[in-house]
């Protein structure tokens, strides 16, 4: 059975550990990157959960709770989103360019492989620091907090290690004739998704390497006492972290390009609008930082200065969203599954960008800063968008990766779940935030204003995360139950659309060998 | 004009709907911008999305493939004009909510320039906060009663003006002062202070509660602003 041994290579101990194939590691992040999804999303569970009924319901302890937003988050963004992108740029970017594996293949592996011992000590230190480790809170004696600093930091060398492989491999390994205007928007996307990753990455390892000696050895490079300021921190941390947001929108905008093309049976609309516009947000991010600062130093001047390079996010954010709606102008569309994942990829963005620019208006901020409406904001763009992207180009690759086909019917229902789930969730957070709710909060005494408003819409909140639990477990179920029983198919016939060809066949694979 | 009044009485009656406090006489300053500058954004946010949602659909029903095969690629398309003209339109509803948020900012930002008829150092500190009227003896007194649960207020009059200096005690960890119904917050970080001017308070009640994670009782440390007639 081809597809049996071509499904189970993973089997064998050597491959799964040594391997230095591309595809087999694009594919290693993708099951590394579901595992972390499954156990991430049971701790936002649990605390959606004992946030269902108002008072403490013994669900998580208030010295629990910030062990689990801590380690919901951080595996999150490192282990999840991030792990799939690098997932998705290493099983489609060598052969979209044409080349026969990455630049340093052996490396490849490394990076993978150092994600594992990363994960373990994150997922073994449940320290109340949040991701965002401000100190003096992250200061504490606590050994937990070490562990999860040198996971971080061993997560942030494999980063910058994959970050340059990618470069290197599409800098120097594309095909004959594939100039950069030629590129198309997904390798473009893990362009400039790499570039952030290897400029950015360094400032929070050295800002992680100041804190475990602050911590370790007393240095004081966040207390007043010594000149400094706590304060000093969340600057350094922000001028990474605003950036790595892009790290995790990027390739699932890539995605969404591919998948709404591929299925109106057109090419993108306003190519070199796009990739101009993809460049904007790069450069941009870099300079927006202090918008996560505006209450913690409300006197300061450089505030205005923040929030204007952040409201000029959304001119490219704008750009490319009537783009992609434009792609379909004209199309022959092909409506199937991944061209819906897409589609939800847009609105998600757009409920995430409306938000973004509520929360980026300081008069606004002022109010929503801290609390759940920032929460809902930041979910819709990393979990209705890019987790609809990533989730299209799954099913998209399926016929590619598996050499058999999904059942449609239960994709078509997981779909369903996914949005309802995710749009009362996320927007059930934002109504929680405008009624002042602040976020990582155990429970919502009675103080509150507000206080009945909360209990339902906290409610509805907990229903929405069920909805999108649901979802995903049909997912799940499609994905395994289909790579046994699913009917064979070849992608071309698995669409039955005439895909211009996206990536290089064997022969131009050759072609290229033969070039170097 | 007339138009754009009953626009804004759909939406703040879909927003008291949903549960927003809707603007009334009753707030101060920063609340009162707030909910004007939420208001327009809200408004302009769902006109935004409802866009996107009918150009979609529409697009979709219109272009939809009879037969699945087609012969051929289709050109890519673009439209120059069309790309700049939503440029332009997204530029220019940026620069306006850049511009009608600056005056507030400013207004909020400057306390540290101004002065009040009283001046309040607010002290944070895991789990209560602390309030000290400046220069008079023995006036400081802690938000509640951590064994009987009992809150003290601070109690203020709607004919003064205030300043409240916020810090964290030395050695205790970054909280958040914030008060939702006056539409503010601002961090309480230790060694450092945070200026915020108050005045014309409407009489009422408002409670306190901590925005920036401080550790297990995060969630649980009230305080209650009383503003009397004065
Ligand atoms: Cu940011
Ligand atoms: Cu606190």
């Amino acid at each position: 059975m081809a597809t049996l041994k071509r499904n189970y290579w993973f089997l064998d101990l050597k491959t799964f550990f040594g391997t230095i194939d591309h595809k087999q590691i694009g594919l290693l992040y993708m099951m590394f990157a579901s595992i972390n999804l499954v156990f991430a999303g049971y701790l936002a569970l649990v605390m959606r959960t004992e946030l269902f009924n108002p008072g403490l319901d013994g669900v998580a302890t208030p010295a629990e709770w910030g062990g689990l937003f801590t380690v919901h988050g951080t595996v999150m963004i490192f282990f999840v989103i991030m792990a799939m992108g690098a997932g998705f740029g290493n099983y489609l970017v060598p052969k979209m360019i044409g080349a026969k594996d990455l630049y340093w293949p052996r490396w490849n592996n490394i990076a993978f492989w150092m994600l594992v011992p990363a994960a373990i000590f994150v997922w073994t230190s449940m320290p109340p620091i949040g991701w965002t480790a401000y100190p003096p809170n992250s200061e504490i004696a606590n050994p937990a907090i070490d562990r999860w600093i040198i996971g971080l930091i061993i997560a942030g060398v494999s980063s910058v290690i994959g970050a340059l492989n990618f470069l290197l491999t599409i800098i120097h390994l594309r095909r004959p004739g594939l100039t950069w205007k030629k590129l198309d928007l997904f390798t473009w996307a893990i362009v400039f998704t790499s570039l952030i990753q290897f400029a950015a990455t360094p400032v929070i390892t050295i800002a992680l390497v100041m804190l475990f000696f602050s911590r370790t050895f007393g240095a004081p490079f966040f207390d007043t006492g010594f000149g400094s300021n706590p304060l000093f921190w969340q600057h350094v941390f922000w001028s990474y972290s605003h950036p790595a947001v892009y790290i995790m929108i990027l390739p699932a905008m890539g995605l969404t390009s591919m998948l709404i093309s591929r299925f109106s049976q057109t090419e993108i609309f306003g190519k070199t609008t796009m990739i101009l516009s993809m460049a904007a947000i790069t450069l941009l991010g870099f300079i927006v930082w202090g918008h996560h600062n505006f209450t913690a130093s409300p006197n300061s001047p450089p505030g205005w200065f923040f929030t204007f390079t952040t409201f000029l996010i959304a001119i490219p954010s704008g750009v490319k969203t009537f783009n992609w709606l434009l792609t379909m102008y004209k199309g022959k569309i092909v409506i199937d599954i991944p061209l819906l994942f897409g589609l939800s990829f847009v609105l998600g963005f757009v409920l995430g960008g409306v938000t973004g620019v509520m929360v980026n208006t300081i008069p606004l901020d002022l109010v929503f800063h801290d609390t759940y409406f920032v929460v809902g904001h930041f979910h819709f763009i990393i979990i209705g968008g890019a987790i609809s992207a990533l989730s299209g180009a799954i099913y998209f690759l399926y016929p590619d990766i598996f050499g058999r086909m999904y059942n449609r019917t239960i994709a078509y229902l997981h779909l369903g779940f996914w949005v309802v789930g995710y749009i009362l969730t996320f927007g059930g957070m934002n109504v929680l935030g405008a009624l002042g709710m602040p976020r990582r909060y155990v429970d919502y005494p009675e103080f509150l204003p507000n206080h009945d408003q909360l209990i339902l819409w906290n409610r509805i909140t907990t229903i929405g995360a069920y909805l999108q639990a649901f979802a995903f477990t049909l997912f799940a179920y499609n994905i395994v139950y289909s790579a046994f029983k699913g009917p064979v198919v070849s992608p071309d016939e698995a669409y039955n659309i005439a895909i211009p060809r996206m990536w290089a066949t064997d022969e131009d694979a050759a072609i290229m060998e033969e070039a170097h | 004009m007339k138009h754009t009044k009953r626009i804004c009485s759909i939406f703040s009656g879909f927003i008291s709907l949903v549960g927003v406090p809707s603007v009334s006489a009753e707030s101060n300053r920063y609340r009162e911008t707030f909910d004007q500058i939420f208001m327009i954004q809200l408004v302009l946010s769902v006109i935004i999305l409802l866009g996107v949602i009918i150009l979609g659909i529409l697009l979709l029903r219109k272009y939809t493939a009879n037969q699945k095969i087609s012969p051929k690629e289709v050109k890519g398309l673009h439209n120059l004009k069309l790309e700049i003209a939503w440029t332009l339109v997204a530029t220019l509803i940026v620069i306006y909510l850049f511009a009608i948020s600056m005056g507030p900012t400013e207004d909020f930002a400057s306390a540290n320039n101004r002065t009040g008829d009283v001046t309040i150092i607010v002290t944070a500190q895991r789990f209560s906060w602390n309030f000290e009227f400046e220069g008079v003896a023995n006036s400081s007194f802690n938000s509640y009663n951590t064994s009987s649960g009992q809150l003290n207020p601070l109690v203020l009059y709607n004919n003064q003006s205030y300043i409240l200096k916020v810090t964290a005690l030395e050695g205790d960890v970054i909280h958040s002062f914030f008060v939702p119904e006056l539409g503010f917050k601002v961090d309480a970080v230790p060694g450092h202070f945070n200026y915020v001017f108050l005045d014309d308070l409407p009489v009422g009640n408002y409670s306190v509660t901590c925005a920036e994670f401080c550790g297990a009782g995060h969630y649980n440390m009230p305080a209650l602003i009383m503003v009397l007639e004065g």
